[in-house]
């Protein structure tokens, strides 16, 4: 069990526009959420943070994180092949994966849940919006839901 | 007591036709000017002879009969006889100069000899005046040729064809006869003696000469009767021992004439005759009728040269018809040059036809043209009326036949339709296609003719002495009568350039509908690209202005201190434009968005809707105090959700624009009408004509009626954004859904005092749904 005040849990973002990154980042910081924010640009990238190769080979340089925040429209592996083999490696298939999107489409928020996030999120254009919605996801991810443990494995 | 009482002394419904029923090619007898001997080859012992062989060779017929030939003929007869016979083409030899031994000495006579029907068939004639023809004479025929071969046209033509046979055989009188259709005959061209009346123009019902022989006209063309009073000599024995019938004397010269015609010709006053046919293209066109006032023969060579004249004759009257067929032909593919330029450079088949119409007209020798079909009729020059045209379409689709109709006499080919004859009586129907009302039509005046016929045709005739068969009329007096109701005759070469004009209008037409088909392929492509363009470039757009409201956003919570806040007021710029322009590009995606999701038509009521409506805006209804009231709002059949939209949309405007100084009311109204909608298409599943009427009237500040058509155009505004909210795609949204529905909107006002917005949905049968 990690908490907000034990060491900064890592969150990997993965999002492929600088822009989002910086509006991403700022909302964390106004939210007061001291969390450790890594950043990938694609699905592949994002594998290899998970299985610590290629770029992230070296020893602490991807910390396990606690929350994955996805893109799911990025470019090369797309966010959604990623989840697939998130949830189908049994090591990784307990993370919290939640999709960052600005499609508001019905159809769309479907077919995500169906390939197996833990929630959709709608970026908001408007700021003091997307801190309060970073905010409760963070007291829900963080402290509200009880996880399983990466120790104790079925 | 019959039933069907006859009155003693009159036969209607008889007349001649009872002649083709008479069997003429096996009379069993010839005329004695000449004999006949018939043999079955090899052997050249009579199996059959004339009783009149006595008369020209001395011996009794029993002498003659199965007798060796050398008894009646000279041995070197005998072996020209027998050569001619070897030979490929008996025919080919004739005249074969024959020396008979007769009682009083040799006699010289012409051989004519054919076989048919299994015999060898010999018929001895006498060699006329002259003993053989003189030069002068095959001089005279090569002249009379070259004469035909100057002819312009015609009649000249047939009237040197009569001059000529007239001057080598010296008939009193020479006709050209020629057939029509029906049979009928006329003389065309005459040549006669002085004191010979003329029959020139006088035409000869059918009956004159029966079916049969026509038939023996058209396959043995020359036919001579020298003295119409002889006594015929009949065969000993009338029997073809390898058939066991009579002797067919089909081809025959001298066969025996049928004693009606007999009669017919001393009615006439004739009692010397010859006859040559014009057969063109298989078919007896005509007749050069050679008549004598006494008893005329003309011997076998002198005949042959009326046959070539009437040879020559029978080319000439093809080159000339086929000439003037060219003519006219080069003068139809001209017209059709025109007129498909006229076509092609118009969208309407129609009128691009009426502006060809005088041409077309002379074209066909025609006083009217229409064209039934598109859009009802379309008439040009002197035609029936239109009902008439209708009810004639009408007759013709359900005819059996779907070909090319043509009369010279509507009345009695379609009685049911009653046109004034003197205004059509001509009528030449081409269908365009297999679409049962589309035909193109030309119409003839009645050419209200006096025909001159040889005695009256309609005389009954009367039950003659000569058994059951009947008595020719007594008299040829001219006897007039008017043609009524009858136009020119369709040539055979009019009605193919009537099939070819409808060949191009067909084509034109064709031409059209791939034309118009392929520019609404294209629109609709082009309008589906641009739709999708829109809703792509309304999502590409909100990322990067998503990213300037967010910056903003931090950028004015991270401002340092301002004390007079123009900061605060730049940034809150950059918000309130980024915020309009995000409304903007969502307009533009729900316009977008109203013809790529179409959902099928369903019947809705329209209260339905409008509590809906009202619902959703009641906020904004409270706030202002409106009060909205709706009357009669029928069931139609729409896209629920589009309908909602565009009442939503006018409800609001109506509340939008209210007048400050009144409460907003606003007044619903539906109404069911008939007559156009204002729209030229038709959707399918409408009812043609109804139509529901949505009226939609407020008491607001309206607009000045000069923008009654702009303002459903996209983005167009009356007010500037801090005036009024929106960004001015309401309108269009409503016009773009209204449109879909194959409706109208339009909008009225008095600029102060309110305005009406007004949409049509067409009627369509409620089971009718998923036809849009």
């Amino acid at each position: 069990m990690t908490t907000r005040e034990a060491a900064s849990p890592t969150v990997l973002v993965a999002e492929d526009h600088n822009h989002d990154k910086f509006i991403l980042q700022e909302v964390f910081s106004r939210a007061g959420i001291r969390a450790d924010l890594r950043f990938v640009s694609d699905g592949e990238q994002m594998l290899d943070y998970l299985y610590r190769r290629g770029a992230f080979a070296a020893p602490g340089t991807a910390p396990p994180p606690s929350l994955v925040l996805l893109d799911l429209n990025m470019p090369r592996l797309d966010g959604r092949k990623v989840i697939r083999f998130v949830r189908a490696d049994e090591t990784l298939r307990h993370l919290p994966v939640i999709a960052l999107s600005t499609s508001e489409s019905p159809k769309h928020i479907t077919e995500a849940y169906a390939i197996g996030i833990n929630a959709y999120l709608i970026k908001p254009a408007n700021i003091p919006d997307y801190v309060a919605k970073i905010s409760s996801l963070w007291d829900f991810w963080m402290s509200a839901a009880s996880l399983p443990s990466m120790e104790v494995r079925p | 007591m019959g039933e069907h009482a006859v009155p003693d002394d009159d036969a209607p419904a008889v007349d001649l036709t009872s002649c083709d029923r008479e069997p003429i090619h096996i009379p069993g007898r010839i005329q004695p000017h000449g004999v006949l001997l018939a043999f079955v080859e090899p052997a050249l012992r009579p199996v059959s002879v004339s009783a009149n062989v006595e008369t020209f060779a001395g011996l009794p017929v029993n002498a003659v009969l199965g007798a060796p030939l050398a008894a009646c003929m000279t041995g070197p007869s005998i072996a020209r006889l027998e050569a001619v016979l070897a030979g490929d083409d008996p025919a080919a030899a004739n005249p074969i100069a024959i020396t008979l031994r007769a009682a009083d000495g040799a006699r010289e006579v012409d051989g004519i000899l054919h076989r048919h029907d299994g015999l060898a068939i010999l018929e001895l004639e006498p060699r006329g005046e002259d003993p053989r023809p003189s030069s002068a004479f095959f001089r005279g025929i090569r002249a009379a040729i070259r004469r035909l071969q100057t002819a312009a046209d015609l009649p000249q033509v047939c009237a040197i064809a009569a001059q000529e046979v007239r001057r080598i055989t010296g008939f009193d009188r020479v006709k050209i006869y020629r057939f029509a259709a029906d049979w009928t005959g006329q003389v065309i061209a005459e040549d006669r003696g002085g004191g010979i009346p003329s029959l020139y123009d006088f035409h000869f019902p059918a009956s004159d000469i029966p079916a049969q022989s026509r038939a023996l006209y058209t396959v043995n063309p020359v036919r001579i009767i020298p003295d119409i009073g002889y006594t015929p000599a009949p065969l000993v024995p009338d029997r073809n021992p390898l058939t066991g019938g009579p002797i067919d004397l089909s081809f025959s010269v001298l066969r025996s004439v049928s004693p009606v015609h007999v009669e017919y010709m001393v009615n006439m006053a004739v009692h010397g005759a010859m006859s040559v046919s014009i057969v063109r293209e298989g078919r007896l066109w005509g007749l050069i009728s050679c008549h004598h006032t006494l008893p005329r023969f003309v011997a076998y060579e002198v005949r042959q040269a009326c046959e070539l004249i009437a040879q020559v004759l029978t080319w000439q009257i093809a080159v000339l018809e086929e000439a003037a067929i060219v003519r006219h032909s080069v003068r139809v593919r001209a017209v059709q040059q025109r007129l498909l330029h006229g076509l092609g450079s118009r969208r309407d088949v129609n009128a691009g036809l009426v502006r060809g119409g005088d041409e077309m007209l002379s074209l066909m020798d025609a006083a009217g043209f229409a064209l039934s079909g598109f859009d009802g009729v379309t008439t040009y020059g002197r035609t029936l009326s239109e009902p008439e045209i209708t009810a004639l379409v009408g007759w013709l689709s359900r005819s059996d036949s779907r070909d090319v109709f043509q009369t010279d006499c509507l009345g009695a080919a379609v009685p049911a339709i009653a046109a004034d004859p003197a205004r059509v009586s001509g009528v030449l129907a081409v269908p365009l296609g297999r679409a049962s009302t589309y035909y193109m039509l030309w119409f003839r005046p009645e050419v209200a003719e006096t025909v001159t016929w040889g005695g009256d045709p309609h005389k009954p005739v009367r039950i003659g002495p000569l058994g059951e068969r009947l008595q020719t009329r007594a008299s040829f007096d001219a006897w007039r009568e008017v043609v009524r109701g009858r136009s020119r005759p369709w040539q055979p070469h009019e009605i193919v350039a009537a099939i070819d004009i409808r060949d191009l209008v067909v084509d034109v037409i064709l031409s059209k509908a791939e034309e118009l088909e392929g520019v609404n392929r294209q629109l609709a492509r082009s309008n589906d690209e641009l739709e999708s363009f829109a809703y792509v470039a309304s999502h590409d757009l909100k990322e990067p202005l998503r990213h300037i409201e967010a910056f903003a956003g931090l950028l004015k919570e991270s401002l340092p201190k301002d004390p007079d806040g123009r900061l605060g007021a730049m940034v809150g710029g950059i918000e309130t434009s980024s915020r309009r322009l995000r409304a903007l590009i969502n307009d533009l995606a729900e316009y977008s968005r109203v013809g790529r999701q179409a959902r099928p038509l369903a019947a809705v009521p329209l209260d339905e809707v409008l509590a809906d409506v009202l619902a959703d805006l009641r906020p904004v209804l409270e706030e202002t105090g409106a009060s909205v009231s709706a009357v009669s709002l029928p069931v139609v059949m729409c896209d629920r959700s589009q309908i909602r939209q565009v009442l939503q949309n006018l409800i609001s405007n109506a509340v939008k624009y209210r007048h400050p100084d009144r409460t907003p009311a606003v007044a619903v109204r539906g109404t069911v009408e008939t007559g156009p909608t204002g729209e030229a298409e038709r959707p399918a599943g409408a009812e043609p004509g109804r139509h529901v009427r949505i009226t939609i009237a407020d008491n607001g500040i309206g607009f000045d009626e000069k923008y009654r058509e702009q303002i459903f155009e996209p983005f167009q505004r009356l007010h500037g954004p801090d005036e009024y909210e929106g960004t001015g795609i309401g309108l269009a949204i409503c016009r773009k859904i209204v449109q879909r529905h194959g409706g109208s909107i339009s909008a009225t006002s008095t600029a102060d005092t309110g305005a009406t917005f007004t949409f049509t949905l067409p009627m369509r049968s409620l089971d009718d749904g998923d036809r849009a």
